[in-house]
């Protein structure tokens, strides 16, 4: 059903405004609604900057910091909040809380700064090792008197660029160099250069005009020689580590802890900018305010309760049910029985029913499961899906959505079991070798069958059409209820002779029917007009789509037959496997496509009686979830 | 022979209407597609939207009964 709500206003002196919202929005039961009767002006009016200096540029402020908080706390890494922070940040309107933002933003980009610094240089360190590792064995020795230092390349495998190289590394620094190469996989070379350090920026300035990247040695190489080189780099692959995991730890502790803080004011300044954007929402006049909203009218003796204890008799509390002609406005928010929760869900891929309309979803809980029963019809698959269902909820898959889905996985799987019982099928005609005997031949009887199906449909669209009238008659549209009326009348007396005359029902029974059809198709055209004949042609196509859950029933059983016609005829584990094969496939399809029809007949064929969407989500003026 | 045309007609009458809906149903699939890319929120229309042309092959699937069971 869907909850009834009332429209509630909340009035008090002026100066009480900021704290009223405040505690409006402690208890999270209203959502916030423009009051009526009050003029633009300036002095007296809603929208203008209530007390406290709750404006637009407040607004803006408190929105800007919120950008910068969620920005920092992006970055921070970890758990956001673990306990309440043991030094908070400055509250939201306090100009310290900028200076504090920039402090820990300051913080934060010395501690990443560090980190990746260390982590360039960890990167280096390793490269430059395995490149000296492996060419430093051929390598000739420099004077050190030269003051030699080390540089070092990754090159593809070409022995001319390498030759080449060496030459003008050669003619650089007038033959005072050593210049060894070693293959470091099937495509690359590693070369090692060592030259006097009077040289080595020519040198760097060479390479970097050709277009050879060089292997930039750590830092606690740079301007040595090999042997000094080597010892400093085994030095700092040693060190580093250690130096990772203490700023590692570091950082974590400076994450646990402003990251509570931040997250905590983070909370703290999207409360006050909530509270800041319900003010411009407010009326208020030189003296006064008004906060007008909706809330659930179960909870309306709670809030008068919480708002004397809070204010006495200086803020008033008036409530009263909304008008009809503002139903269109009011908040919808669907309250159903704990079993039929579940398949609220189902109604999210459509647009919320209007405030005053019909909850579809009692009748979703009852007709989605039966026509996927009716389509799988199959013991052996109905147990599959109760046991698939039981396993989603022991093992808690998807989290409340998929506790919901198994819920309603588990009603289908029910009804399959129940026509499966029906049909005498498990696992196509598998189940006669198991003592089922069918009550309706789905195999044979075609035509029953599909009588079935369209019986199911004409039931189906009938208690749609019933649903159109109570609604349009519960909201006052007394021409639109008469027209369903008729509607509803010609479509069942019209089936009643359509089965008058095809055998079902007696031929006596055809003039009766026929009559009182014509009179239900002449109440609806001068209720609503000549389109009237082509809705009841409407609603009879409507019904024949119902055969879908034949066909798809059919389909589904003959697959099951292929499946063990397969195992028959090819002996062995071969052929055994390849029907279980296709009876997964079968399983598969069986839970697509009826869901899709089923869907769909709801959607389409019974909803457009009497669903009239276009309702509001709730969204009530509360705390924000941390 | 007249088993042959029951049997072809039985195979025109869900044949055609399977082309009708494939035909169909690939021009609402493409849109469907980039209203979703565009708009994930419009799923549930698209979905249903893409299965209202299945009308036309369950009618055709129908009628192929009708010819076979000589109903």
């Amino acid at each position: 059903m869907i909850l009834p709500m009332v429209q509630v206003e909340l009035l008090g002196p002026r100066q009480l405004l900021a704290a009223a919202l405040r505690f409006l929005q402690g208890q999270g039961v209203l959502q916030l609604r423009e009051p009526e009767g009050l003029g633009a002006g300036p002095a007296e009016g809603h929208g203008e900057a209530p007390a406290g200096g709750e404006g637009p540029a407040r607004e803006a402020r408190l929105a800007a910091l919120l950008a910068r908080l969620e920005a920092l706390l992006a970055r921070v890494p970890g758990r956001r909040r673990a306990a309440p922070p043991a030094a908070p940040l400055p509250p939201p309107d306090d100009e310290a809380l900028p200076e504090a933002l920039d402090a820990l933003g300051e913080q934060l980009d010395d501690l990443s700064a560090r980190r990746a610094a260390l982590l360039e240089e960890q990167e280096r360190t390793a490269t430059f090792s395995r490149l000296v590792v492996a060419v430093a064995p051929l390598h000739g020795r420099l004077e050190a008197a030269l003051q030699p230092e080390l540089h070092g390349l990754v090159l593809k495998r070409d022995p001319a660029a390498l030759a080449l190289l060496e030459a003008e590394v050669r003619r650089l620094t007038g033959g005072r160099c050593a210049v060894a190469w070693r293959e470091l996989d099937e495509a690359q070379v590693g070369v090692l250069m060592e030259v006097p350090r009077a040289a080595g920026r020519e040198l760097s300035a060479l390479l970097f005009e050709r277009g050879v990247e060089e292997v930039r040695p750590p830092g606690a190489v740079a301007g040595r020689g090999l042997v000094e080189g080597l010892l400093a780099v085994a030095g700092r692959q040693r060190a580093i580590p250690s130096e990772l995991a203490a700023l590692d730890a570091g950082l974590e502790a400076w994450s646990a802890e402003a990251g509570a803080a931040l997250a905590a004011a983070r909370d703290e300044v999207a409360a006050a900018l909530e509270r800041a954007r319900a003010a411009g929402r407010c009326g208020t006049t030189r003296f006064a305010f008004v906060v007008a909203g909706w809330m659930a009218a179960e909870r309306v003796p709670a809030l008068r309760r919480a708002t004397v204890e809070a204010w006495g008799d200086q803020v008033a509390l008036l409530v009263r049910p909304p008008p009809r002609a503002t139903w269109g406005d009011v908040p919808v928010v669907l309250r159903n029985r704990p079993l039929l929760r579940p398949f609220e869900r189902l109604l999210a891929l459509v647009p919320l029913p209007r405030y005053g309309s019909v909850d579809p979803t009692p009748f979703l809980a009852l007709f989605f499961p039966f026509f996927l029963g009716l389509v799988m019809g199959d013991v052996a698959f109905g147990l599959l899906a109760a046991g698939l269902a039981l396993l989603a909820r022991w093992r808690r898959w998807g989290g409340a959505a998929g506790r919901d889905l198994a819920a309603v996985a588990l009603a289908c799987a029910g009804w399959s079991l129940v026509f499966g019982l029906v049909f005498g099928e498990a696992l196509g005609g598998l189940g006669a070798h198991l003592g089922l005997h069918p009550l309706l031949d789905r195999r044979r009887a075609l035509l029953l069958f599909l009588g079935l199906a369209l019986a199911v449909g004409l039931g189906h669209v009938l208690l749609g059409g019933l649903l159109g009238v109570v609604s349009s008659a519960r909201n006052g549209h007394r021409r639109e209820a008469v027209a369903r009326a008729g509607h509803l009348v010609a479509l069942g007396a019209g089936a009643a002779a359509l089965c008058a005359r095809l055998g079902p029902l007696p031929p006596r029974a055809f003039p009766p029917a026929l009559a009182v059809a014509g009179a239900g198709l002449l109440a609806a055209t001068l209720a609503a007009g000549p389109l009237a004949a082509l809705e009841v042609v409407l609603a009879f196509g409507h019904v024949l789509s119902y055969a879908r859950l034949m066909a798809l029933g059919l389909a589904s059983l003959m697959l099951a037959e292929v499946a063990n016609g397969l195992a028959a005829s090819l002996p062995g584990p071969g052929g055994l496997l390849l029907a279980v094969l296709v009876h997964a496939v079968n399983f598969t399809l069986c839970l697509v496509s009826p869901i899709v029809a089923a869907l769909r007949l709801h959607y389409v064929e019974f909803f457009e009686r009497f669903y009239d969407e276009g309702g509001h989500p709730w969204r009530p003026f509360a705390l924000p979830e941390p | 022979m007249e088993k042959v045309f029951i049997a072809l007609a039985a195979a025109l009458a869900i044949g055609i209407s399977a082309l009708a809906t494939a035909w169909v149903q690939s021009r609402i699939g493409a849109a469907g597609a980039g209203a979703v890319a565009e708009k994930p929120e419009v799923r549930g229309a698209i979905i249903v939207m893409l299965a209202i042309p299945e009308t036309l092959v369950i009618l055709g699937f129908v009628v192929a009964v009708l010819i076979l069971t000589g109903g």
